[in-house]
Order: C-alpha cells, then structure tokens, then sequence
C-alpha cells in the first residue's frame, strides 16, 4: 500500500463538495432503498443525468454512494412495513418486522444500522487489501482469459439468477444478441443498423438500462398502485439494549467477511449474502426458535452480510472491468460515460481516483448512520409519500434522463419499447440481470474472442493453453452444471423421503 | 392468458430469425477473415432461436397449468391498470411526438398531468395540477439552469 496515494485520496474526499456529494448520494441511496419497488439500480440509472458535467471522480463518489446507501434503506421498510425495499433486504423482514410489531421498531432500526456500518466497514477494508492485487492479477490477462472470465460472469449470473436458468440463459443470450448491433470494430461492417445513423454506435445501453429499470419498474409498479397502504410500526426507543447487542455482535462480525465473498463472487449479490448470514445465524444458533419471533441477531446477520457484499461486488467491476450484477452492470455504464474506465488499468494510471473512493465509502458509511439513526424520523415520513404520485415522477425522470443522453426523441421510443420489455420480464419471471449484464459485455466478449483467435490462428486451443483459462473453463462447467445437479439430489431425497 | 405468455417468446424468436436472417446478408469483411463479423451474432441468435423455441413449446405445453406469475398477468387487465399502463404508453408516444415542437414545458405539463388525472382521476385534481406543475417547474430549473443542459 502506498501511503502517498492514501493521503492524496483522503485530501480529495474531505473537501467539501465531495463530502456533500457522499453525503447527497448516501441519503438518496437510503431513500431508493427504502421505497419498495425502487432499487439501487433504477435510483443510479435515474439519476446518472443529474451527474452531468460533474468532476469525474465527484460523480463516481456520489453514484457509488446511491448504490451502497440503498443497502442501508432496505430494511428500513422492511422492518417497518413488512414490505422490502429491495431484494436485498428480504431477509431483514423475517426478524425485523416482529420486533416492530413488539414495539421494537427503533431498536430493529438502529441494530440494523449498526449492522451495516460493521458490514460495510470491514468490507471497505477488504476492498483497500483485495482489490489492488485482483487488477495487478488481471493485468496479466489476455484476450483469451477475458473472454472466458466474461462467459464465467454470464454463466454464473444466470445459474444464480433464481427459478429457470432456461429463462435466465435465453434473457443472457437476447442481450448477446443486441450488443452485436453497430459498427463492428474489427471490420469496420456496420451490422443490424437499419440504415439508422443512430445505431452506429450500437443500442445505448444507458437508454436500456432507464427503459428497463426506470420506466419498466414504474409499469410494473402501476399493478399494485391501487392497493390500500401498509400500516406502519410506529418508532419509539431508537436504541438497543445491552442484551440485544451481545447477541447479535457476533452475528454481525461473523456475517461480514460471509458477505463481503459472495459478494466478491460474480453473480451471487446482497440478496444471496443476507440469505446465507439469516440462515448461518440460525443454525449456530443456540435458541433457533427465536429466529422469526423478532430477535435481533436475525436483523443484524442479514443487514451486514449484505452491505458487506454490496462492496465487495464494486472489486470485479473496478479492478477488472467486469460487473457480477445487475446493479453493478448500472454502475459500470455510468462510469464508462462519465469517461472513467473500470479495469486495471485504472488502478496503475489513477491511484488517486480509486484511493479517493475508497475513503469517501468509509466516511460515507458513517454518514449513513448518521442519516439512518438520526434523521429517521425525517427519513420515515418519505415512506408516506403516496405511490401515486411518486412512479409518474420517476417515470417523467427517466424521460428527462434519456433526453439528456443524445438530446434525441428517438431515445422516448427506445425507452418505452425497453420499459415494455421491462415489464414483460417482471411479469413472466424472467431475471433482468443477464440481459443488462449481457449488453454491456457483449462487445467486449466477442471482440476478446475474436482477438484470441487471431492471435492462435483461428485455433480453439488458445482457450485452453493457460492454467488460468483452464481454472476458469472448469468454473464455466461447474457454475451450470451445479445447480442440475443440485436439483437431482433434491428430487432423489424428495423421492426417499 | 396463453397469448400474453406466448407473447415474449414470441418476441425473442422473431428477433432470433431477423438476426439470423441479417447475418447471412451482412457484407463480408475487407480486413481480417471475411467472416469474422459473422460469426459472434450468428452463434448467440442461432442458440437463442433454439432455447426460445423450446420455451415457447414448453409454455404451450404447460398453458392449463396454474403458474406463480399468473396473479400478476391477471392483474395487469384487472380494475384501472390497464388504462394506466396503455395511457402511459400511448401519451407517451404522444410525447415523443410532440416534444420538439411545443418544448419541454409544454409537452411534460400535458403528459404529466394527463397522467396524474389517468392514475388518481378527477377527485383529486388540486394535487394532479400542483404536482404537475412544481414538477415540471423544478425539473426545467434542475436541469436548464443549474445543470446547463440544454432542453427545448
């Protein structure tokens, strides 16, 4: 570690504007979070335009703080309404929304909070440690190895995206199937354009993303827009009590190096890491019963397991270019407009810029307790905001943010054909994340693979004449082939039982 | 029921055979191997022809039997929703139409506020107006002034 560029980061993150803009995008994280329906992706991909003409750096701070703010809002409704924020915070639900109806809403709340600060406290510290080796190794990749660490993402992504990988894999390859559109960059062939000066440079993925995230989620938010509101727990006491923290600190310690891996893994997200640290938690439990009742150990597992994950899953994206989510896949096309190209080339011309990051998340994760404990009674009123008159605004943003990207009406026609789209996914369970993740590394994919082949001569070999494409090979097979196997052993004891 | 779920394979199969049929006209490359460009779109659009297929035959296959996203189907043409969906959709076309001509203000304060009057409808007109009008206030404001990005 250089201490030079720690300094040097920790100077740009404290001046002033960079803290607000921390501090803007930590509240407006927890705000997306906390409405249900609103994610981290749709809350960056609404508001990617308002980064506009923004320093670099500054704009990256303020994206990335949206994204990991958004995990602290999550439970927020769970716990009050019963209702996630996103599928992140479901597992914050099973023993937070118990505590609320015991009348402890506001230490559910506030362990919570603590949760996330530990989560994404130690996570932040694993980011500072992993990531610079991670792009000092991918440094060393060739074409060959890219391609198929990209078809690892892929293929991870859909295996792990829940219910059908056939749904997952023909929304992956639709994706594949899109990023091919415009000029070819090898040949200079214009492809699938139409004739379309427009789609030269292929379909935005920007505009796709607002389409899908944005207007999509509005129009599929329109369906319970008529549904009567959620009673909500009042808050009383926002503060745990002695008991409640000695049982859960080693939950919350345990469950943030658990979520910061899986996060770190391509395709697993927040929503798998609070699942595994709720049910780990459970297991070593010694009163497993009081899991469900509303105990606070079932709040906190969850809550750090996720935050931690949510910064684990910024490492593959920043150090090596590649997004292992969908919401990461959001993030990665905001910064490549905002001229900053994730990867390690990033880390060895810009320290700088990922040292600045770095800290502007540690200080942005104790802002974040701040917002979350202390404005809570602000924060709680946002959930009264009536849905009705939130998603046409939302839906009257992504318009606005399309605009601002091509200054274009064509874009108001791309937007509503991929909310449409958008919609026909939610409805028809397919899973969003490999379509976005696909159309933004499919270029990439297949100009790797076709380098590769050059360089070989048009020879498969090249795919395997690397101990790293070797490992990454098998990781491919195994990250499709595990869950049929899974569901056999499940069916085999579901027949011996 | 059938058709809505149909639908999108449906989609994916057309989109599959355009891709499938416009690679086989691209123009063959001057550098490099001829085909070279050929070869990425039509593998994916030949493998998603094949998984959209059988989807769509398995759907087919599994029309009577009762699905997890059936409620959510149905409550797309249940009560209001689908005026506020097709409303959404269609004035938003409208939008897109209109947008250059009568410049950003006009055209949101029609189609923001017809939607606030298609989603709460008329009792509630007091709110529809002022939100659409704070709206579309503000959001010039943000956008025009303070972030300079020029909106007609």
């Amino acid at each position: 570690m250089d201490y030079g560029y720690f300094i040097d980061g920790l100077m740009n993150a404290i001046t002033p504007l960079n803290l607000l803009f921390v501090f803007l995008g930590g509240l407006l994280g927890t705000i997306v979070g906390m409405l249900p329906g609103l994610g981290p992706a749709t809350g960056v991909a609404v508001l990617i335009p308002v980064t506009f003409g923004m320093e670099p750096i500054s704009a990256m701070i303020l994206l990335i703080a949206i994204y990991y703010g958004a995990m602290y809002g999550g439970s927020r409704s769970s716990i009050l309404l019963n209702t996630p924020g996103d599928a992140s915070a479901i597992a914050a639900s099973f023993d937070g929304y118990p505590m609320a109806k015991k009348g402890q809403a506001g230490q559910a709340l506030a362990i919570a909070t603590i949760a996330s600060l530990v989560g994404g406290t130690v996570a932040v510290i694993g980011f500072t440690f992993l990531a610079g080796p991670l792009a000092d190794f991918a440094i060393r990749f060739g074409p060959a190895e890219y391609f198929l660490l990209m078809l690892f993402t892929l293929s991870a992504i859909v295996s792990l995206s829940r219910g059908d990988m056939l749904k997952g894999f023909i929304s992956m390859l639709f994706g594949l199937v899109l990023s091919t559109i415009g000029v070819d960059a090898q040949s200079s062939v214009y492809r699938f354009t139409m004739g379309l000066p427009q789609l030269a440079e292929g379909i935005d993925f920007l505009i796709v993303i607002i389409g899908i995230y944005a207007v999509g989620e509005v129009l599929y938010n329109f369906i319970a827009i008529n549904r009567p509101p959620e009673k909500k727990n009042k808050v009383e006491s926002l503060w745990f009590t002695r008991e409640q923290w000695n049982a859960s600190k080693l939950p919350i310690f345990r469950s943030a190096p658990l979520g910061f891996i899986v996060g770190v893994l391509p395709g697993a997200g927040g929503s798998i890491a609070s699942m595994l640290g709720y049910t780990t938690e459970r297991q070593l439990s010694r009163t497993p019963e009081r899991f469900g009742q509303g105990t606070a150990e079932g709040v906190a597992a969850p809550e750090s397991a996720n935050n931690s994950a949510s910064v684990g899953a910024l490492i593959p994206l920043l150090s090596m270019g590649i997004p292992g989510s969908g919401t990461t896949a959001v993030l990665l096309g905001a910064l490549v407009m905002l001229g900053i190209q994730p990867g390690p080339l990033l880390f060895e011309s810009e320290p700088t810029t990922i040292w600045t990051l770095i800290n502007s998340m540690f200080i942005g994760n104790l802002f974040l307790v701040v917002i979350n404990i202390l404005l809570v009674g602000l924060l709680i009123k946002v959930l009264d905001t009536p849905s009705n008159i939130l998603y046409p605004l939302i839906l009257m943003l992504g318009f606005i943010g399309a605009y601002t990207l091509s200054y274009s009406t064509i874009d108001f026609y791309i937007l509503l054909a991929f909310g449409v789209l958008g919609l026909a996914f939610k409805l028809l369970r397919f899973p969003i994340a490999p379509l976005i993740l696909a159309l933004i590394v499919g270029h990439d994919m297949e100009q790797n693979f076709r380098k590769s082949l050059i360089v070989s001569d048009g020879s498969a070999s090249v795919f395997f004449s690397s101990p790293i494409s070797v490992v990454l090979i098998i990781m491919i097979i195994l990250s499709i082939s595990v869950p049929f196997i899974l569901s056999a052993v499940k069916n085999k004891k579901a027949k011996q039982a | 029921m059938t058709v809505v779920k149909l639908s999108l394979p449906a989609v994916f199969i057309l989109t599959a055979v355009g891709f499938i049929i416009a690679t086989f006209n691209l123009p063959q490359a001057s550098l490099g191997n001829a085909f070279g460009p050929h070869y990425f779109p039509m593998g994916a659009s030949a493998l998603l022809l094949l998984l959209s297929v059988f989807y769509f035959i398995r759907s087919y296959r599994e029309r009577h039997e009762e699905h997890k996203e059936d409620e959510d189907i149905r409550a797309v043409a249940k009560g209001r929703t689908p005026y506020i969906i097709g409303g959404t959709l269609i004035f938003g076309v409208v939008y897109a139409l209109i947008f250059d001509f009568v410049g950003y203000i006009i055209a949101t304060l029609l189609y923001l506020g017809v939607l606030m009057f298609i989603i709460n409808g008329k009792s509630k007109w007091l709110i529809n107006v002022l939100t659409t009008i704070i709206f579309t206030f503000m959001s010039w404001y943000i956008f025009a002034e303070l972030l300079n990005i020029s909106l007609p």
